[in-house]
């Protein structure tokens, strides 16, 4: 007996979406590393202000850098999706 | 009278639709950011019209495609693009007057769709191309992008438990500039190309290039002109709106809602998922508001916005539907050129009802 074809199945791209919904989670990666750059700033910057020494600062730094590369990162897939979209 | 003059009168009213277009979706980008002062009002929107400018030249993929799967193709003519167009515009003039975010390629469709029923009846719709390609995307986008931002929202403001108000607020502010940007050039490469597709088509119908022609580089200039004078134009009602009435925004609810909207919008694009820019990001704007702090949303304009998204379709084809009707009783040629000034002289009283109560830079 043949399954039942409702017009939405027909409709949809069903498999599309839940790429689409997947990957449009990726928003909270992106906004974690810009957090990550704000705080890796900050933490430089009191430390350079109150001395305390060169590795706190560096730590401050390397925390902005991990951001920014994500940020960058995903700046450059964003604009890889605009050119290969598809709809 | 010839069908070259039906023709320059479709071409002039698809720019016209572009145009309202521009300002219609200004506030998509760009009012989160300029309710956080992020960026000066008048600077955003001219940064916002150079990027959607520069988005119609990024991708010529989809310009041929706007009613594909959901007009059958053979009952599409010039007049019914020109009833699709005339009632895509006065529905985005309509909402633009009553200051609410509505999507102009929902107009479109809706329009193209009244247009085709009237002319050719209900066989020229694929009620499964309307389903799928405009109806649940519809109802998904916006509570995708709303169910990403909370999140994001969350984690923005955990991020900031450590760091100095002041720095935490600067630094959003500096991301919103670069979110709001790329949904800009996300909004150039669709939505300038929407206008390319009817023009294509229309050159298409009346015979000046062959079916399968790339579009002409004119038509690509001419768009981009149209959406990105159209976006500098801005529509500040609805900036007003979707950042200051929706929910108060924040740097860090901006930077979540923007780049929640960007994502899902190329995400969409990418993944061949067709979504509406203005569903997406008032969906993540709302997101943003529940993100921070529930209840700190305006649930009856909300509801509003979301009825009118209800209605675009129905409402522009309805106008569609009686232009088409108008074009066939006086007969092609003349109906197209009253129809047309008729749009015109509407639009127009439209704006002049708009001047009463102005709503300009000053006030969002």
């Amino acid at each position: 007996m043949s399954q039942p074809t409702f017009v939405a199945d027909q409709a949809i791209k069903w498999a599309a979406l839940g790429e689409e919904a997947l990957v449009a989670f990726g928003a909270i990666a992106i906004v974690g590393a810009a957090g990550l750059i704000i705080i890796g700033v900050s933490r430089a910057s009191s430390a350079r202000q109150d001395a305390q020494g060169g590795a706190s600062a560096l730590g401050g730094v390397s925390l902005a850098l991990l951001g920014a590369v994500i940020c960058v990162a995903a700046l450059a897939l964003g604009f890889i999706a605009m050119v290969h979209k598809s709809s | 009278m010839g069908s070259e003059l039906l023709l320059i009168i479709v071409i002039a009213v698809a720019l016209g639709f572009d145009f309202t277009n521009g300002f219609h979706d200004t506030a998509n980008a760009m009012a989160t950011s300029i309710a956080t002062r992020a960026l000066r009002p008048k600077l955003a929107v001219l940064l916002s019209a150079a990027l959607n400018f520069a988005g119609a030249f990024i991708s010529l993929k989809v310009a041929t495609t706007i009613s594909k799967g959901i007009v059958d193709s053979s009952h599409i003519s010039l007049n019914v693009l020109l009833a699709g167009l005339i009632g895509a515009i006065v529905w985005n003039l309509t909402t633009w007057f009553l200051g609410l975010p509505s999507s102009s390629t929902h107009a479109l469709i809706g329009g193209l769709i009244g247009a085709a029923w009237v002319a050719d009846g209900p066989s020229a719709i694929q009620g499964s191309g309307v389903l799928g390609k405009v109806i649940l995307p519809g109802v998904v986008s916006p509570i995708l992008a709303g169910v990403v931002a909370i999140v994001a929202t969350f984690v923005a403001y955990r991020c900031l438990r450590r760091v100095p108000d002041e720095h935490g607020k600067r630094g959003f502010r500096y991301g919103q500039i670069a979110s709001a940007s790329l949904v800009s050039l996300a909004h150039g490469t669709n939505d300038a190309q929407k206008t390319m597709g009817v023009i294509t088509l229309a050159l298409v119908v009346h015979g000046s290039i062959g079916q399968n022609a790339a579009v002409p580089t004119w038509v690509v200039l001419a768009a981009a002109s149209a959406i990105g004078l159209g976006t500098y134009i801005g529509g500040w009602r609805i900036i007003r709106t979707m950042g200051q009435r929706l929910t108060r925004v924040e740097p860090p609810q901006g930077f979540a809602a923007e780049t929640s909207g960007a994502t899902v919008l190329l995400a969409s694009s990418y993944f061949g998922y067709p979504l509406s820019t203005t569903h997406i990001v008032s969906g993540a704007i709302v997101g943003s508001g529940l993100g921070k702090r529930l209840a700190d949303v305006r649930w009856g304009l909300a509801g509003r916005i979301a009825l009118a998204w209800l209605v675009t379709l129905p409402a522009a084809g309805l106008v569609a539907a009686l232009v088409s009707r108008g074009i066939s009783g006086l007969g092609s040629g003349t109906g197209a050129v009253v129809v047309g000034l008729l749009a015109l002289l509407l639009a127009a009283a439209l704006f002049a009802m708009g001047q009463r109560r102005p709503v300009t830079a000053q006030d969002v």
